[in-house]
């Protein structure tokens, strides 16, 4: 008879989940911290403009405890990335090894699955989970934590060096009834090394689904890491992601998040810049269109000094399409010399759509550099009569404009493949909108 | 060595010197009981000789303040409870009969205590219509000038009791319309006990030929203060309103929760300029005045417009955010601020601008300053509704921090539901570097003259936009306020 919704059968699931002791410790601090916290409202300003109260009326029940899903209406996986160095591919959370091919990682890479670590090295995943840090206040997070099932774990040993993106897959769907999911993703990349992994998180087969994923990142000292998500969810997909970040001294996090699909998606990423000459640039891009709804809120902890913080995001919102920006910057005491720069830009296509944006600079050291910009309008009206007078036609133009739009904070992801590969679904989206437009406009 | 204890001397030295405009009046006042009911309620409206449709508002206010909760959770503000039980809510100071017909029957002892503030009320009345001052005395006022002068022109400006008796067709048509009694925790509370303020009404097309002024402060102890101002620009009319604040030094908190209505026409504009500086607290943050300030402003005709100017750099805690209903077509809201915060101080402060009518226009400038212990904080909103076609925003922020032990933050939000909507926001945080320090010690200037330069310098574009016997005033406040920053 819990009030709180999402744990009505978390006995049952429970039931259900092996794992060593520890594992079962967590599971029930997390259940408990969720029953303390409740589900985030709007009068908590970190969920000012993100409604979750209508998730509370679809009764999601655990994945696992459903039927297995069947394939039908798989997207083409081979066709989403070139050039990966290996797949993992999560269905509902959990690891599907038919799916996948790991391949031949190189030296120092492993990539294996959360549950297989629980059951076949305990002690390693116990080492690596205490590296963490806490998630004490966080809804969502204990919530996970609660169904700590399945996930991935991506290992990066000190001084490795992958050429190729590590690609994770997790597809939501193919549920008769309403279905959720915790998936937990661990990605540690250790002194000196270099790597990029890419989270595509898709839609499959419809049916309703929640997919309340975290993902816990650890940078160590002078490694980088480039962590490219894309989002391009069914109208039937609901992600809830809370993504943590520590990064160590000289250590350097790269994000970026391009979302074009999902009726409701929130990203949360926390970094934590713990020490001196840590760097991270979290960025994204989105295009949201019908009746989508996305939430990005990004908080940067500069703790120490000499840090370095950029963060940038660029929306595009059709329709009645919803974009939601909030971007923290704390610059905590003493943490003199930082540097944090912040900008949101979104173009608004359609009388429905709205954009709500909530830059914030919280700053208690003096000697820092931090700025932030934000605009909200429609496209140029002087770029568009360039186009028209070079004899383009008003849709025509007003989709170069566009991928120029977004071109231009896409262009900043590091690694090129992945770049090329966001491009791509870009371009896809617009044409999709074209011919959207086009089939509005045929039938008089 | 020798530096840090010639920093620790001139601290100490700049602690010791009191506050300038910290001294008592002993005048006889009226008081009502501490404490909150509704007996309280209908003994300021009898006191204050009401209608009953007054009192009736005043206690669906009452009514309404029972049932809200003080809000606590989303400014970035840290003050202990206040116990609304522990204040009295009517003081008056006593009267002779019904009241000074002119300036000499003021009691003598209110005008020292203007004087003492720099106030020239005597002088006033025979300087050549510059400033009409309607002086607020705790919570009566206690003498209105130039009244006479501008009753003439079809200018109202007298408290508001007053205008509730002699002009209720107006304060009942537009008392609560930009600010309802329901509105927020401070407003509605004030609705309930508000005990005097400001009316101005300025008729069609008249050009207000002077700055409207008024002088609050706090006297009596332990006495909150609820204020009341409404003012009505019709078609066409201009009218430039000053206020500003000083109070004596208090060892217990006090707390301010005034609601300020401004409503322009067709064509009207309303200037409203403030000056605020109210006892901040000693050093260590004890002591000083909570100010929970609601102002808003509503630009409900055509081709209106409505600016606001503050200056911040007394009270302990503000909380203080002037907005702009931009209702008409064309209309324009404007907000330029200076906050600073030094030693304790909180000030959590900003503006709203709610963008509804077609082509409207908004403009904030808005410049914080912390220094000492303080925290300082922008927290602004821009609303653009879906039917504000071609509407346009532009925000600009800028923190000055000094010291390494105060902050200063940011928290714009942006609405944006119109696609042809043009919404900008820059913001950007720095300190003084000891580069332009440097540069003015070089040649001859103290620290704190060269702080005092550096940070006019960097207010200038607000401090420009106040009129002119205010702009003075201002510039030596905002380097009184920052007195023992640097050393």
């Amino acid at each position: 008879m819990d009030t709180l919704p999402f744990i009505d059968r978390h006995a049952e699931a429970l039931a259900r989940l092996g794992g060593p002791g520890w594992i079962a410790d967590l599971r029930r601090t997390g259940l408990e911290r969720y029953r303390a916290l409740g589900l985030p409202t709007q009068r908590d300003e970190a969920w000012k403009y993100t409604s979750l109260s209508a998730l509370k009326k679809i009764a999601f029940a655990p994945a696992f405890l459903a039927a297995a899903p069947s394939f039908d209406g798989l997207p083409a996986l081979g066709g989403s990335m070139a050039g990966e160095a290996c797949r993992f591919v999560m269905v509902n959370g959990r690891f599907a090894p038919a799916l996948s091919s790991l391949g031949d990682l190189p030296p120092g890479i492993g990539v294996s699955s959360l549950a297989a670590m629980m059951r076949d090295e305990p002690d390693a995943l116990e080492a690596l989970v205490a590296r963490l840090y806490p998630a004490e206040g966080q809804p969502l997070a204990n919530l996970n934590a609660a169904y700590l099932d399945d996930g991935v774990v991506i290992r990066i040993a000190a001084g490795a060096s992958l050429g190729k993106p590590v690609h994770v897959v997790s597809l939501c769907g193919a549920g008769l009834a309403p279905l959720m999911c915790h998936p937990r993703l661990l990605i540690v990349a250790e002194a000196g090394s270099t790597a990029a992994v890419v989270e595509s998180r898709l839609g499959f087969g419809g049916g309703s689904t929640l997919c309340n994923v975290v993902t816990d990142v650890v940078v160590e000292d002078e490694a980088t890491l480039g962590h490219y998500v894309l989002q391009k969810g069914s109208d039937d997909n609901r992600l809830l992601s809370s993504t943590r970040v520590d990064v160590r001294a000289g250590g350097l996090y790269e994000s970026f998040a391009l979302h074009v699909g999902g009726v409701l998606a929130r990203n949360e990423v926390q970094v934590l810049l713990g020490a001196e000459r840590a760097e991270c640039r979290v960025n994204g891009a989105y295009a949201v269109s019908g009746s989508q709804h996305l939430d990005n809120t990004i908080r940067i902890d500069h703790a120490v000094p000499r840090t370095t913080s950029r963060q940038t995001f660029k929306g595009v919102l059709d329709d009645r399409g919803r974009g939601v920006f909030q971007g923290g910057i704390l610059v905590r005491r003493n943490a003199q010399q930082t540097d944090g720069q912040q900008m949101h830009k979104a173009l608004l296509l359609s009388r429905g759509a709205e954009v709500d944006c909530k830059p914030e600079l919280e700053i208690y050291a003096d000697d820092v550099k931090c700025g932030h910009g934000a605009t909200a309008g429609e496209l140029d009206e002087d770029a568009m009569f360039f186009l028209r007078a070079r004899g383009l036609d008003p849709e025509t133009a007003r989709g170069l404009l566009i991928e120029a739009f977004l071109d231009d904070v896409i262009e900043q992801i590091g690694n090129l493949t992945v770049r090329e590969v966001f491009k791509g679904v870009v371009a896809e989206w617009l044409t999709r909108r074209k011919v959207a437009i086009k089939e509005t406009r045929g039938t008089p | 060595m020798a530096a840090e204890l010639s920093t620790v001397d001139q601290v100490q030295a700049v602690a010791d010197d009191k506050y300038k405009y910290g001294f008592v009046t002993d005048i006889e006042s009226d008081l009502a009981p501490k404490g909150l009911n509704e007996d309280i309620i209908r003994f300021i409206s009898a006191k204050k000789g009401e209608p009953e449709w007054m009192l009736a508002w005043r206690l669906s206010a009452y009514r309404m303040w029972l049932t809200l909760e003080e809000p606590h959770h989303w400014a970035r503000l840290d003050y202990p409870p206040i116990d609304y039980q522990d204040s009295h809510y009517y003081a008056a100071p006593k009267r002779k009969e019904d009241g000074p017909k002119s300036l000499d029957e003021v009691d003598p002892q209110i005008l020292e205590t203007y004087k003492k503030l720099g106030i020239p009320i005597q002088e006033q009345a025979m300087l050549a219509g510059v400033v009409a001052v309607d002086a607020v005395f705790d919570s009566v006022s206690v003498a209105t000038t130039y009244k006479a002068k501008l009753e003439e022109m079809g200018v109202i400006f007298c408290p508001i009791s007053e205008a509730v008796k002699k002009h209720p067709d107006l304060v009942r048509k537009y008392l609560g319309s930009v600010v309802p009694y329901s509105d927020n925790f401070f407003a509605t509370l004030n609705s309930a006990v508000f005990t005097d303020g400001s009316f101005v009404y300025v008729p069609k097309g008249l050009r207000c030929p002077m700055e409207l002024s008024t002088y609050f402060r706090i006297n009596e102890k332990s006495t909150g203060q609820f204020e009341r101002t409404l003012i009505i620009a019709d078609e066409g009319s201009y009218v430039s309103y000053l206020e500003g604040c000083t109070a004596p030094q208090r060892d217990e908190n006090q707390l301010h929760a005034a609601v300020v209505e401004l409503i322009a026409l067709d064509d009207a504009e309303i200037k409203y300029s403030t000056v605020q500086n109210w006892y901040p607290g000693d050093a260590e943050g004890k002591g000083g005045i909570y100010n929970f300030v609601t102002k808003r402003g509503a630009c409900r005709g055509r081709n209106s417009k409505i600016s606001w100017t503050q200056v911040e750099t007394g009270s302990a805690i503000t909380w203080k955010y002037p907005s702009c209903i931009l209702q008409g077509d064309n209309s324009q809201g404007e907000f330029y601020s200076v906050a600073i915060t030094n030693n304790r101080q909180q000030a959590d402060t900003g503006t709203k601008m709610i963008h509804i009518g077609r082509n409207t226009r908004s403009r904030i400038v808005s410049k914080g300053i912390s220094a000492g212990r303080a925290n300082s904080t922008y927290r602004g909103l821009v609303r653009i509704m879906p039917k504000a076609e071609g509407a346009r925003n532009f925000t600009q922020c800028d923190s000055l921090l000094i010291g390494d032990r105060c902050g200063a933050h940011t928290v714009p939000y942006i609405e944006s539901r119109n696609p042809t909507a043009k919404v900008e926001h820059e913001a950007t945080t720095s300190k003084i570097s000891d580069e332009q320090l440097f540069y003015c010690k070089q040649r001859g200037l103290s620290d704190e003259e060269a702080v005092s330069l550096i940070v006019n310098g960097f207010c200038k574009e607000v401090l420009q936009t106040l009129p002119m016997e205010f702009a003075v005033e201002a510039q030596k406040l905002v380097a009184i306020s920052l007195e023992g920053s640097v050393g």
